[in-house]
């Protein structure tokens, strides 16, 4: 029942928002006041600030119904964004016949509200910008959890036209709250009345969706041991570069080669089969885990693990050592890296979308590391917890000559016992200085 | 909202005092409001110094609120008398503002949670707009009804919404926006008036039949018919203070003589002026009398029937400007307070009531055959009138029962024919309307009366309390040349009633206090009681002593300050959050796991020159933060810090300008 008068409410606060400038605000309030003093029509003259104020909103509400113009726009996005990080972009904006003058163009999210689990997990009672009674009754948080869902804020833009054009570009700013999928709904093109009480919005509906990586913080150059392991079938080295011989490793196909082996577009250019040759290789690969179990009951400490987890997978050297990440949501998610500058992405646009573990227990991503234990030369933990089902992890890999790295964002207990490998815990208020003071060695 | 055009505070202030009839202070608050600007020097008054002029304020406001109500006789009109001197009371804020070098309105002056917090300085607004339509509201509540007022406010309108116009709109297309609103602002002005009328004829009168004192002089609705239980509330409506020999049995507020449906209408009879003799006195008839009650009172917005006793000659202590008695012997008061506390001469006798008109002999026609019967079963219909009536009132006592609870299966169309045939029981105004038409059978002329029955004694109060459910119906008939009292319900509807919850010691001892305050709050100034002058002896100190507490500490708070600075947490210092907002503002906003130097050094070199200064500003902020011997943790060391910040955010607030 309060949830939904929280959408009511704050349905109604943004409508007006939109629908009313400064000075209409203002109007509709001394309207307010002076009917309250002008009831009595006997008694005082209120009444007639009273009238004024209302002919001048039925007078303004008149004039914006005619502004009408029909508009395309369209958003020019780039691939990803990352949290924290203002996102500046074009909206190209036609109208069917001149636009003049000034108006807003406003750019809006599609709408989330919390749910009524989401809304009691929200912890933030500390808001300093509410005073008690808004805690007490939750709709600053409730606002600022939508907010949050939504994933970023975006400014409206004032544009004045100083000569009627039917094309418009303008620059917008996206501000992404969180990481993940940010989904845009609509733009709403507003023109105040001749007035400037009202607003008059012409809305083009434009569904488009925006990837937000996790922030990443700089870290420390890592000390990894230096073993290698045997990997069969070895990885695709380089990435293809136009003709160049030099680059590619491919010989004539032969009866039995595996027919995803064959590389096509260098079989048309030279009008023979011709398949990829994977040589047997020895490298060193790193695990980088990541702890998601219990992270439903802490917002701010999830999100702290996934920005260590993203600054380890953006900036940790591993020269030629290829990084996985595991992590367990519904089920065990493994995420290699290759060894180009670019291959680190699709670890970010995993961490992007990582979820808390709500149906699994630890035991999955123990047994899901464990199996991928004989490929891994050394392995960067980043736990939630610090407890003893976690320290038989690290146990049980250090046993298998694994070289790790814990980093822990909670205090560790007297059962978390590790031996010699590092342990560094990293505060979730200020994981930035944590990280910079992390150890460097991984044995 | 930005600052208002030239003048607009000053015009408006001028119409107030033109218009309010207060042209003194009008013309000081013009020279004073609008000479501001004028002031060359600029003080730099910080929020402390805003916040202690907006108590002294709000004291002074309160103090002004109190007195107010005190000397006034009317609550609604005090507040009106309050309202008009807002503009006044609330101008030093706007001096102040334009006087201060931000011209700025702190808000942390008018909410205490900001207080508390102390964020930053930049949550500030501009109040000209808001003081402006303080003023405007101020005019219009106290200003009479003319055509000025309304033109005033267009053109004050107009000139004050003329900067809001939208960017690029013609002058012509406002100009005519501005005559169109201003044209159905006159149109729906008149509609208003005229809805109240109709609102006031039609509907508030259906609601002020039921009410227990202020009833309508020309008609009484009844509840004959009426199914449920007839509710009377416990609550003291009337006190009556009289010599127990003086005791009026029965206060009367209204004569009514044509029955319809239920309702009982008065007669149609001219009203008589009372001139007062003095400023309190009103004498109905110069007859002279002995008994003497002292009566008091509310009536509902100071107009309405009085309840007097019967045979009232004259009236004293009054508190009205207009009282009118109609020939029937209703006595109402057109205009006065709504505290009446005024003392009834009377005899008893209803002698100065005009004679019957042929309207007091009417019977609705179908109801004269069960009229007739009824008087001949009470064995009445063929005594002379004392007799006849005695003989009635005795039939209705012996074989009627008084009751207010009247069950669901007795819903008839036909409710008094019921009361005279088989039900045999009901309440006061069934037997006053039988009583009354069976008086009328029998060719003796009878009225409707209704008022208060005075039995109650208070030792408490010393004087006769009459509450709600103490409201009666009784007969007036003409018996020997005048008008006399024919009471027809049974005595045991006294017990009944009073034996009703009667139990109200913590509400009648509350009623007693408001009694005697009203007592002396409304007093006449030669009675030596009430707000006169001489009180503002003891609000004046008392107002001083509030000043010099709120000023004492204040001065005890500033004194206090450098020693609690070590205190507070460094993350709550006003001017760090002072500068994540001013990024925030640019579109860099901090998240709440970043750390201050991770976050700045998120911020593009192109776009921030500063972003050296505040990078060393960061980890100066960090090192004072975590490693307390890595920066002075002095008084100066902190303060430079914080200055520094302070700086560093007024800056960057520049580029976008303070937030609104």
């Amino acid at each position: 029942m309060r949830l939904r008068l929280f959408v009511r409410a704050y349905r109604l606060s943004r409508w007006a928002d939109r629908r009313f400038t400064p000075a209409g605000k203002t109007v509709l309030l001394l309207a307010l006041v002076s009917g309250v003093f002008g009831l009595d029509t006997g008694r005082t003259a209120a009444y007639q600030v009273f009238a004024l104020c209302a002919a001048l909103v039925v007078v303004a509400a008149v004039s914006v119904v005619a502004w009408r113009p029909g508009v395309q726009v369209r958003r020019m996005l780039p691939e990803v964004a990352t949290a924290g990080v203002p996102v500046r972009y074009e909206l190209r904006v036609t109208s069917d016949r001149p636009l003049s003058g000034g108006f807003v163009v406003q750019d809006e999210l599609s709408d989330r509200f919390p749910s009524a689990r989401q809304f009691r997990q929200e912890v933030r009672m500390r808001d300093p910008a509410s005073n008690a009674v808004d805690r007490r009754i939750g709709y600053p948080r409730w606002v600022a959890l939508g907010a949050w869902l939504r994933g970023g804020t975006i400014a409206p833009v004032s544009v004045s036209l100083g000569t009627p054009s039917s094309e418009v570009r303008v620059d917008a700013c996206l501000l992404p709250l969180r990481r993940g999928p940010v989904r845009f709904a609509r733009t709403r093109l507003l023109r105040s009345d001749v007035l400037g009480l009202l607003r008059g919005a012409v809305v083009h509906p434009a569904a488009q969706s925006l990837w937000v990586l996790p922030p990443t913080h700089p870290i420390p150059e890592l000390r990894f041991p230096g073993k290698r392991r045997h990997h069969r079938g070895g990885e695709l080295g380089v990435p293809e570069v136009g003709d160049s011989q030099e680059f590619l490793q491919v010989r004539d196909y032969r009866p039995g080669d595996p027919l995803r082996r064959i590389h096509w577009g260098r079989s048309a250019r030279t009008g023979r089969l011709v398949v990829k040759e994977m040589g047997e290789e020895f490298f060193a690969r790193y695990g980088l885990v990541l702890d998601t179990f219990g992270g439903d009951a802490d917002r701010d400490r999830f999100e702290a693990a996934v920005a260590v987890a993203a600054s380890l997978a953006r900036h940790v050297r591993t020269n030629d050592a290829l990084l996985d990440l595991l992590f367990v949501e519904e089920h065990a998610v493994l995420a290699a890296a290759g060894r180009g500058p670019g291959s680190r992405m699709v670890l970010l646009r995993a961490l992007a979308g990582v979820q808390p573990a709500r149906t699994r227990s630890f035991a999955t991503l123990a047994d899901a590391v464990l199996a991928h234990a004989s490929r891994l030369s050394a392995c960067v933990h980043v736990l939630l917890e610090a407890d003893a089902a976690r320290a038989e992890l690290v146990q049980r890999l250090a046993h298998r000559g694994v070289a790790q790295l814990v980093l822990t964002l909670r205090d560790p207990g007297p059962g978390f016992r590790v031996g010699a490998v590092p342990v560094h815990v990293v505060d979730a208020g200020d994981p930035a200085r944590s990280l910079a003071g992390m150890p460097t060695e991984v044995r | 909202m930005s600052a208002p055009p030239r003048f607009l505070l000053g015009a408006s202030l001028g119409a107030w005092g033109w218009l309010a009839g207060k042209p003194l202070a009008g013309a000081l608050l013009v020279i004073l409001v609008e000479g501001a600007p004028l002031v060359r020097q600029r003080w730099q008054f910080d929020d402390r110094e805003f916040e202690r002029v907006t108590d002294l304020i709000s004291i002074g406001f309160a103090l002004f609120a109190v007195w107010t109500w005190l000397a006034s006789r009317d609550l609604a009109q005090g507040i009106l008398d309050l309202l008009s001197w807002l503009p006044a009371l609330l101008a030093p804020l706007v001096v102040m503002q334009r006087l201060s070098e931000s011209g700025r309105f702190p808000l942390s002056a008018l909410f205490w949670s900001l207080r508390r917090r102390r964020e930053t300085p930049a949550r500030s607004m501009q109040i000209d707009y808001a003081y402006f339509c303080h003023v405007l509201v101020a005019t219009a509540a106290t200003a009479p009804r003319t055509l000025d007022l309304g033109m005033v406010c267009s053109v004050l309108g107009a000139y004050a919404l003329w900067p809001w116009r939208r960017p690029g709109a013609r002058a012509s297309w406002w100009v005519l926006a501005a005559i169109a609103a201003a044209a159905v602002a006159g149109a729906l002005g008149f509609g208003m008036t005229i809805a109240q009328r109709f609102v006031e004829a039609r509907v508030l009168d259906h609601f002020r039949d039921r009410a227990s004192i202020a009833s309508r002089a020309d008609r009484s609705r009844t509840a004959i018919g009426d199914l449920g239980t007839l509710e009377q509330s416990g609550r003291i409506v009337l006190r009556v203070e009289a010599a127990p020999a003086s005791r009026p049995p029965r206060l009367r507020d209204g004569v009514f003589d044509t029955y319809q449906s239920g309702v009982w209408y008065a007669p149609v009879s001219p009203m008589r002026s009372i001139a007062p003799v003095g400023t309190d006195h009103w004498v109905l008839d110069a007859r002279p009398v002995e008994h003497r009650a002292r009566i008091s009172l509310w009536l509902a917005g100071g107009r309405g029937s009085l309840p007097v006793p019967e045979g009232t000659a004259r009236l004293d202590a009054l508190n009205a400007g207009i009282v009118q008695a109609a020939a029937h012997g209703t006595v109402l008061v057109a205009q006065g307070a709504e505290f009446l506390d005024f003392t009834a001469r009377f005899d008893g006798m209803s002698l100065a009531d005009g004679p019957p008109t042929p309207r007091d002999l009417s019977v609705p026609t179908r109801l004269a055959p069960l009229l007739q019967r009824t008087g001949e079963e009470a064995g009445a219909a063929t005594l002379p009138p004392a007799a006849a009536a005695e003989r009635l009132r005795a039939f209705f006592h012996d074989t009627f029962a008084y009751t207010v609870r009247l069950g669901a299966n007795e819903a008839t169309p036909r409710p008094l024919d019921a009361f005279l045939t088989t039900d045999r029981r009901g309440h006061c105004e069934y037997f006053a309307t039988a009583a009354t038409l069976v008086l009328r059978q029998m060719g003796i002329p009878a009225r409707y009366v209704t008022g208060y029955a005075v039995e109650e004694w208070s030792e408490r109060e010393g004087a006769f309390v009459v509450r709600a459910r103490d409201g009666h119906a009784w007969t007036e008939a003409w018996i020997d040349g005048r008008w006399q009292s024919v009471d027809a319900t049974p005595p045991a509807w006294r017990a009944l009633e009073s034996g009703e919850a009667s139990a109200r010691p913590i509400g009648d001892t509350l009623s007693w206090l408001y009694h005697r305050f009203n007592r002396w709050r409304f007093a006449a100034p030669e009675d030596g009681a009430g707000p006169n002058a001489l009180w503002l002896l003891v609000i004046v100190p008392l107002a001083g002593w509030v000043l010099w507490g709120v000023m004492r500490r204040s001065r005890r708070a500033r004194a206090e300050e450098p020693a609690s600075l070590e205190s507070r947490r460094i993350e709550s210092w006003p001017e760090v959050v002072a500068l994540e907002r001013a990024l925030a503002n640019l579109g860099f906003a901090r998240l709440p796991s970043q750390s201050i130097r991770g976050w700045v050094r998120t911020l593009p070199e192109e776009q921030f020159p500063e972003r050296a200064a505040l990078l060393a500003w960061a980890e100066r902020h960090d090192r004072a933060r975590y490693d307390p011997a890595g920066i002075s943790r002095s008084q100066d060391g902190v303060a430079v810090l914080r200055t520094e910040a302070l700086a560093l955010a007024r800056g960057l607030e520049a580029r976008t300008g303070p937030a609104a």
